[in-house]
């Protein structure tokens, strides 16, 4: 029997799920980072007015 | 500490040392159960009448391994030192398969108390070494699996 | 107070977890990433195939140090929980809710790449022995652990009582661990203990080598995951608000 499409496919699901699970809390951070910072103007532009 | 915390950290070892015991006693009272193969010596001390199907693991008789004349049906004996049983087998049997290397069949006795199986499985030890090693080990005489070339015809 | 126990509150402080974390994830990522690169090219280029498994074996190199992985994360996950529970430490509680996800991440990779490996040697993709069975509960202990913790309205709650399960699953791991030693399974014994190894050193050091990129993947991993959460729960401070505002680490 060939191994290599094991081998192959077993790294190829543990690169997927392991990049996965390190970029998504960095999107989050991004996207909450932006609605803070947009948050934050906004509140800044009632405390003026 | 805080008398507050104090009664928390309690309350939580309780449960735990519950919790702890509880299971400890449920696993004592599977252990049998949750047994995943017999061995042959188990077989024989546990007298399992025919057709009752389970499963045995083993080591593969070195020398055992025949092929019958239509090519497909492959009779070895499986060992454990305490006893020996007859495997039949007509199907494709794993990469590791070889003699002196472990083996989990699944299937029932029959009559003839000849173990008839529906799947071979390969029992894989502990053991990782490169090809070269393995032949120097057993050059100095360690018991090891044979090699897949001497036990040409237990792969398919 | 004493030196312990004013680290141990610094610790606790979330403005200073916040900036100390974002200083130190881009280095544990760099010797994660060096140490992996390092390994993997060891381990799938350099090191020889198996005796007898021939070159299956080198998926040994991404499945063993997932399953150690799976449990040590458990582990430390529980730890973190039971911190939260007795001393209500907010950067515990998580710290231990970061850990889930990562810990499943790593037993699903464990299940997959131990079902592949399988195949070729074993003959069988997958079968019920108390080895194999005791991690996929492992798994669903981590999703239970994640599906209560976002079940309650009010995070802190669920965090506890996520805490709480994570604790009485804890009976799971002594289970996975000696599985192979109290029963008969289909899964070989460990090779690689504190009295030694039966894996040969030209295929141990490989292994080794990324099983410590590990560590440090779970490391960057968490410290990520807690930033973001830090962040969330703090956004009415000012040091947040700063930090948003003004961009600085």
């Amino acid at each position: 029997m060939d191994h290599t499409p094991f081998i192959v496919g077993a790294y190829v699901t543990g690169a997927l799920v392991f990049t996965w699970c390190a970029v998504a809390p960095v999107m989050r951070m991004r996207r909450l980072r932006r609605d803070l910072a947009r948050h934050y103007r906004r509140s800044a532009r009632t405390e003026a007015i | 500490m805080h008398p507050k915390r104090k009664k928390r950290l309690l309350g939580l070892v309780v449960i735990l040392v519950g919790v702890g015991l509880a299971s400890a006693i449920t696993i004592w009272s599977l252990r049998q159960n949750m047994l995943f193969f017999v061995t042959p010596g188990d077989v024989a001390a546990e007298n399992i009448p025919p057709g009752r199907p389970f499963r045995l693991g083993g080591l593969v008789q070195p020398g055992s391994v025949t092929r019958a004349e239509d090519g497909l049906t492959v009779r070895f004996t499986v060992t454990d030192g305490e006893g020996d049983i007859d495997v039949a087998y007509d199907g494709i049997l794993p990469d590791l398969f070889r003699e002196g290397q472990g083996v989990i069949a699944r299937g029932a006795m029959d009559q003839a108390m000849v173990f008839q199986a529906t799947e071979v499985l390969a029992k894989h030890d502990e053991n990782y070494m490169p090809p070269e090693v393995a032949e120097a080990l057993a050059e100095k005489g360690h018991p090891l699996p044979s090699r897949p070339q001497s036990a040409g015809d237990g792969t398919p | 107070m004493s030196r312990a126990k004013r680290i141990f509150h610094q610790f606790g402080s979330p403005p200073w977890l916040f900036r100390f974390a974002g200083w130190l994830i881009p280095w544990l990522w760099l010797v994660c990433i060096a140490l992996g690169a390092w390994g993997l090219w060891w381990g799938l280029l350099i090191a020889p195939p198996d005796y007898l498994q021939g070159e299956s074996v080198r998926i040994m190199y991404l499945h063993v140090p997932s399953a150690w992985m799976s449990y040590s994360i458990y582990l430390l996950m529980a730890i973190f929980g039971f911190c939260a529970l007795v001393w209500h430490v907010r950067a515990a509680e998580i710290m231990a809710m970061a850990s889930a996800p990562i810990g499943a991440a790593f037993t699903l990779v464990t299940l997959v790449t131990g079902s592949l490996w399988g195949r070729p040697t074993w003959g069988t993709y997958w079968v019920w022995d108390a080895r194999l069975t005791s991690e996929l509960v492992l798994l669903f202990l981590y999703l239970g652990v994640m599906g209560l913790h976002s079940a309650f309205d009010e995070p802190r709650k669920g965090a506890r009582a996520a805490a709480l399960l994570s604790l009485v699953g804890l009976v799971n791991i002594p289970i996975i661990h000696y599985s192979v030693v109290w029963w008969n399974t289909l899964h070989q014994p460990g090779s690689v203990g504190v009295d030694g190894s039966s894996i040969h050193p030209s295929m141990l050091w490989p292994l080794l080598i990324v099983a410590l990129a590990a560590k440090f993947y779970y490391g960057a991993n968490l410290l990520s995951r807690t930033r973001v959460r830090l962040l969330e729960e703090n956004r009415h401070r000012r040091w947040a608000r700063a930090w948003v505002t003004g961009g600085i680490d």
